[in-house]
């Protein structure tokens, strides 16, 4: 009890201290709470999306009608309690005033939508009592474009097999109808008996039978799609008669960018706790620094070092869980206002969830954190002796501790921040990696230092007086000297590694410069319609974009070695058959790099002596295996073509622009049989219908597809997410400035006795400042710069390991972090400076 | 010009493209031709090819153009890349893809009939495989579509097989799981049958 009252007794009486402490370590804290809701929701969020999009959790369809044997079959892999809804669809031909459309047919039952809205024109959101109407007589929903297109309007009727039905409403927002190339066709929707009534459904028709699952609580559905399969294959033989698709695969588009910002969430979190945990040790030091004379005086009235373990022990759970409680209430406040501020950057119904872990978490950090960051520091309360009383400056000890307690104190942190960094990065190699690369860049910093240090001390003999004693103290202070450029080394690496990182993801995300989003995707197009086909466009006053042939082949060998292995492909079909698409093209477009060999000068002239150029993905030349200066052949329709590797490209798959896996060097391919693909960009809503008609009206063979709305919905997620890393990256910058503040500070803080011995002897200002800016100045910059160097090493195999090898160096933010950490240094140590100038040295003398 | 020019060197130097001894037979089509699903041995113009020459039939050579996916619309433009292989007869089956996007019923005659046009006009001889699509396009799509390969047939004379997939459709058990495309045994039926009508025609 006693050493609790002298616990809190010391924390108010070093009030000043004990406030930094807490600001500081709240500061880190309240970034840390953000960091973890903000990814909490955008998980929660995106959730939501892509359950509105499939209109539930999980689904299971096939073409023949469902029984019990596969519902079983996906109850046995669910594992907990749903509501389900069925559902039938099919294409059919409908007609109106003369003329007939393709539609997709639809029919529900009384509990669609599970998940997402569906409204309509007259009835607003769907309810019960709408479905009820739907589902008495010949009632239909029908969608806007077909309505348009027949010219029917609500209360007409449209024929659909043998029968006529009514039009009772038209659907305004279809939520399934965002991202299936089904919805390609206008949708009508019907009640589920209605469509059984339609006499479509026949020996030999095409029909979709699905149910819709909606589960009671929160499942994991990684697996749940090879699982199905898998059972599928086991029972039933087949894996292709039913299938499997749950919410999270559906938005498959945006998987691997949402992947990506999981991973950096969890790795700038994982920086952060670094960053803090750098920042409360020094903070801690300085503080222990300061008390070491109480301590010692405590020692002498019978203190056992045990006593004053504990009493400091105490003061540091006492700041650190003040800190977390006060970090947890002010983000209590804020987190739900936050994204009010922040409304036009963020999605429609985007809220911020407060999750109760990251509550505990925070505690958990301020307190067991703070504690065990300090433990180094602490262990030196056992090399402390009284005589340390009859020291003119007191310092801990610099002897080495005990080894085994050193290796002790120093072991929870290792351990504690290898679990963290297992823990966010969800992967033991990664986690066990990260924290080796620390330990690495720890060496390479200490060993620099020492090296730098070193040298400081035999070019100080060439300088003048104010040079040579800032180079000789840093010389002679080595390990202090060190420690300092360690710190500094490490805030700079953690700091220039995030926006590091950052640059190369946005560099994905982000679209090329001659970027529009395209409207119509066009597929099937005749090389004699594209005359015609640019002449409709013309007249809307539009141009095709990104015109592509492609021309079906068979690879047949690589070198003369029979293709067989052709893994991974995406088309099981393709696969075993070998049948790939080729392209040709003069250069490479905006959308692809080349990362080895040489672009194609021209057209293949023919009779030349080399093959024609071939030009490969970098992934599918991994997958195929074949190298720059192979030789593929390939059998064009029954010509056989063969080409040389000339080059390997990466290809931006966001550019929404029509890219290919192999594409071949003009002059060859020209004459064969192919078709076009093709975009078009920056058409108006308003046209887009009468476009669509026309097209299908005179080019009826060509698919047309609306992705509009589908890449309109992309973008606007990308573009959150871009904005997302963005912020983090900033937060990052900041708090580790703050962090540096701290350090600078504590650092010149401990040059008092030296300073002032300087002002005694005789020293004007200017040179005690000169002094001091040389030391920092020389101990910032060389931190800073080893320390970015090694985040722009780290960083680049991060990027190797986590985000598939994207990265870009960012030349501007490097020698930012640079500039700004050695100005910072400077600027701090000369502000620490001034206030210890202006004191008297009497005042100075009696201080400690 | 030198487009031309450089497409007839480029078909001059292969050698499967040269004009062959006997008789050749392409079988112009889409996915049910190429035997989506099915190993490349396992589609039905190679099962003819194979049983042809266990038949002793070794001057006959059999091309298999089928693209999946394709329409009638690359018919021709097909039909004027193979007329270098100097086929003697062409199957044409395509016109399933039309039927199965909906896409108008009189185009595809137009696209057929132009591509029987060009073949004749080149010596080359045409027998055609009718097709029909699902009931659930609706009965009038479905009739009108199934008409016009008649019609194409008796216009120009053809020979021709009522419906390709005859004995195959719309039987589970002879489809793959997508409930269109023969499986092996279909894909032997379909064989079975187009070499019975294929035969006769065969010199």
């Amino acid at each position: 009890m006693l050493w609790l009252k002298l616990a809190f007794k010391e924390i108010s009486n070093n009030f000043r201290f004990s406030l930094f402490f807490i600001i500081n370590l709240s500061i880190g804290l309240i970034g840390f709470i953000a960091l973890d809701s903000f990814k909490n929701s955008i998980d929660a969020h995106l959730t939501n999306n892509s359950r509105a999009i499939l209109t539930a959790d999980a689904q299971i369809s096939g073409n023949a009608p469902l029984t019990e044997i596969e519902f079983t079959l996906a109850d046995d892999i669910f594992n907990a309690e749903y509501e389900f809804s069925d559902q039938i669809s099919f294409l059919s031909m409908v007609a109106a005033n003369d003329a007939s459309r393709m539609s997709q047919l639809i029919g529900i039952d009384a509990t669609y939508p599970q998940y997402g809205e569906f409204v309509l024109q007259e009835g607003g959101i769907l309810t019960d009592e709408l479905r009820q109407q739907l589902f008495s007589g010949n009632s239909i929903w029908v969608a806007e474009s077909l309505m348009l297109t027949l010219g029917l309007s609500i209360g007409d009727s449209i024929k659909i097999g043998a029968m006529d039905y009514t039009i009772t409403d038209m659907i305004e927002i279809d939520p399934s109808s965002t991202i299936s190339v089904m919805s390609n066709f206008p949708a009508i929707y019907m009640g589920l008996e209605q469509i059984q009534a339609t006499g479509l459904i026949q020996l030999g028709s095409r029909i979709n039978y699905s149910r819709f699952y909606k589960f009671n609580e929160d499942v994991n559905m990684d697996t749940w799609e090879d699982d199905f399969r898998q059972a599928e294959l086991e029972i039933l033989g087949d894996t292709r008669r039913i299938s499997m698709t749950t919410h999270q695969e559906r938005s498959e588009d945006l998987g691997r960018i949402l992947a990506y910002m999981n991973d950096y969430l969890g790795l700038i979190a994982l920086i952060a706790l670094f960053l803090a945990g750098v920042g409360a040790a020094y903070l801690f030091r300085s503080f222990f620094t300061s008390r070491f004379k109480d301590m010692a005086i405590l020692m002498c009235l019978g203190g056992t070092p045990k006593q004053a373990y504990l009493m400091t022990l105490i003061q540091i759970v006492l700041l650190g869980s003040i800190s977390a409680i006060i970090a947890s209430s002010i983000s209590f406040v804020t987190m739900p206002v936050l994204p009010m501020l922040f409304e036009s950057f963020l999605p429609r119904g985007f809220v911020n969830e407060m999750e109760l872990s990251s509550f505990i978490l925070a505690l958990f950090l301020g307190t067991i954190g703070s504690v065990i960051c300090c433990l180094p520091i602490l262990s030196k309360i056992y090399d402390l002796h009284p005589i340390a009383l009859f020291h003119e400056k007191i310092q801990p000890s610099k002897s080495l501790p005990h080894w085994k307690r050193h290796t002790m104190s120093y072991a929870p942190i290792l351990i504690v921040f290898w679990f963290l960094a297992i823990w966010q990065s969800s992967s033991v190699l990664i986690g066990s990696l990260f924290i080796a690369s620390f330990l690495a860049a720890i060496f390479i910093l200490g060993l620099v230092a020492w090296y730098i240090l070193k040298y400081c001390g035999s070019f100080s003999n060439h300088s003048n007086v104010t040079q040579k004693l800032a180079l000789r103290n840093l010389n002679r202070n080595r390990m202090g000297a060190i420690s300092c450029f360690l710190a500094i080394g490490l805030g700079s690496l953690l700091i220039n590694l995030i926006p590091q990182i950052e640059k190369g993801l946005q560099e994905e995300i982000s679209q090329p410069d001659d970027f529009s989003v395209p409207d119509f995707f066009m597929f099937d197009i005749q090389p004699d319609q594209l005359e015609g086909l640019e002449a409709i466009l013309a007249s809307y006053g539009h141009n095709l974009a990104f015109v592509s042939p492609q021309v079906r082949a068979r690879m047949e060998s690589i070198n003369d070695g029979i293709v067989d292995d052709f893994e991974e492909t995406p088309d099981e079909q393709m696969q075993r058959r070998r049948s790939v698409n080729l392209t040709y093209q003069d250069k490479l477009k905006s959308s692809e790099e080349l990362v080895e060999g040489e672009e194609w000068d021209g057209p293949w002239v023919f009779g030349s002596d080399d093959l024609p150029g071939i030009s490969l993905e970098l992934d599918f030349s991994e997958r195929i295996n074949a190298k720059v200066g192979d030789v593929i052949s390939f059998d064009v329709q029954s010509v056989p073509i063969s080409g040389r590797v000339m080059n390997l490209r990466t290809v931006d798959w966001n550019s929404f622009q029509p890219n290919f896996f192999i594409s071949f060097q003009p002059g060859v391919l020209d004459p064969a049989p192919k078709t076009f693909i093709a975009a078009v960009s920056n058409v108006p809503e308003e046209q887009h219908l009468s476009i669509q008609n026309e097209i299908v009206e005179e080019l009826p063979n060509i698919s047309i597809i609306n992705v509009g709305q589908l890449v309109a919905s992309i973008l606007d997620i990308t573009n959150q997410i871009s904005w997302g890393i963005k912020v983090m990256a900033y937060l990052a910058i900041f708090a580790g400035l703050v962090v540096l503040y701290s350090i600078a500070r504590y650092e010149v803080k401990s040059r008092f006795w030296e300073i002032n011995l300087l002002k005694i002897l005789g020293a004007n200002f200017k040179d005690v400042r000169n002094i001091v800016q040389i030391e920092f100045g020389i101990l910032g910059f060389f931190a800073a710069f080893v320390g970015v160097s090694l985040s722009l090493l780290i960083s680049y195999a991060i990027s190797w390991f986590i985000f598939d090898s994207i990265w870009k160096i960012s030349w501007s933010i490097t020698a930012f972090s640079i500039v700004a950490i050695t100005a910072l240094s400077v600027l701090t140590a000369l502000a620490a400076t001034m206030s210890v100038l202006k004191q008297k040295p009497l005042q100075l003398l009696r201080a400690d | 010009m030198l487009r031309l020019f450089i497409f007839s060197l480029v078909i001059s130097f292969s050698p499967l493209i040269m004009a062959q001894e006997g008789f050749t037979v392409l079988f112009l089509g889409d996915s049910l031709t190429e035997g989506l699903g099915l190993e490349t041995d396992q589609a039905f113009p190679n099962l003819i090819d194979e049983r042809l020459k266990t038949e002793g039939y070794n001057n006959i050579s059999i091309i298999n153009a089928g693209i999946s996916g394709s329409t009638s619309a690359s018919a021709l433009e097909r039909m004027q890349w193979y007329v270098r292989s100097r086929p003697d007869l062409v199957i044409l089956s395509l016109g399933a893809n039309d039927g199965l996007r909906g896409l108008d019923v009189d185009n595809m005659k137009i696209n057929l009939a132009e591509t029987i046009e060009f073949a004749q006009s080149n010596g080359i001889k045409v027998a055609l495989t009718g097709m029909l699509t699902p009931p659930n396009m609706g009965e009038e799509y479905t009739t009108s579509f199934a008409q016009v390969f008649p019609d194409l047939a008796t216009e120009y004379n053809l020979d021709f097989m009522p419906f390709l997939l005859q004995d195959v459709a719309g039987i589970p058990e002879l489809n793959q799981a997508d409930g269109i495309h023969p499986n092996i045994e279909g894909s032997r039926i379909v064989a079975d049958h187009v070499y019975n009508f294929l035969l006769p025609l065969i010199p």
